[in-house]
């Protein structure tokens, strides 16, 4: 797979990621005050080849077909939030009773 | 219930326990990985076979030659941060470069050798580690697990 810095930028800028610039492009998913996942990729504006993106899409927790439709367009916030929920990685605190 | 063989692989002086599932199919992400803390991959990940094979049958790559396989890295680099116990990290030669990763902490780094690909993997670390303690706070159940493993391998020094 191989995906262009763009790519990476508007699939992160789709989920709402908070951008940090470090050494690297730091990306960080929150949902309703929590910090769900973070992820990250190198400056500049080529190509992200061989298996970085595999790599970045694991972080995002997405399986590839997912991680397609996120690049592609037909996955969306709603969409990813609950992929995450499905995996555990969102929980929903219950109201107090 | 699954039967695990417990396995040593080594390189060069390093060396990691693996739990081999006997009954699981080889193809099927049958092998379990340890960290050299005894700290278990977060939902007991299945770890890729295919990282260590060769270490059961190394080829002999040409000198100077990057090649896949597990490292344990001791430190982070960093001014402040020393590692308490040592982190297993895979490296993977991926055509021109070189990608180093975690499954531990779902880090990787990347670069034209392994070296490069290492200390950008080290970097990365110490990077998460400042963030996720900079939103302790705030933090959903994977990066709390991550924190807490980090808060366990590394003592930072006054």
């Amino acid at each position: 797979m191989s995906l262009r810095t763009g790519d990476v930028d508007r699939a992160f800028k789709k989920l709402g990621m908070e951008i940090r610039e470090g050494k690297d492009t730091l990306a960080f998913f929150w949902y309703k005050g929590k910090l769900i996942l973070t992820s990250r990729r190198s400056h500049g504006k080529g190509k992200i080849e061989g298996n970085i993106p595999n790599k970045i899409r694991n972080q995002l927790k997405l399986r590839e077909d997912e991680f397609r439709d996120l690049v592609q367009c037909p996955l969306d916030f709603d969409g990813y939030v609950a992929l995450l929920k499905k995996q555990g990685l969102i929980t929903e605190e219950r109201p107090a009773q | 219930m699954a039967t695990l063989r417990p396995t040593v692989y080594s390189r060069g002086s390093a060396a990691a326990i693996v739990l081999v599932d006997l009954d699981a199919p080889k193809e099927n992400g049958s092998t379990f990985c340890s960290t050299p803390t005894g700290y278990p991959l977060p939902d007991h990940q299945p770890f890729d076979p295919g990282l260590l094979r060769w270490e059961e049958n190394p080829p002999k790559p040409s000198r100077g030659e990057p090649r896949s396989g597990t490292i344990f890295v001791r430190d982070l680099g960093h001014p402040r941060y020393r590692l308490q116990s040592a982190l297993l990290v895979a490296v993977e030669v991926d055509g021109p470069h070189v990608v180093a990763f975690s499954h531990d902490l779902d880090a990787f780094g990347w670069g034209d050798g392994e070296g490069e690909a290492v200390a950008d993997f080290k970097a990365a670390v110490c990077e998460l580690f400042d963030a996720l303690r900079e939103d302790r706070a705030n933090l959903g159940p994977h990066p709390q697990t991550v924190l807490r493993y980090l808060e366990r391998v590394i003592a930072e020094d006054a």
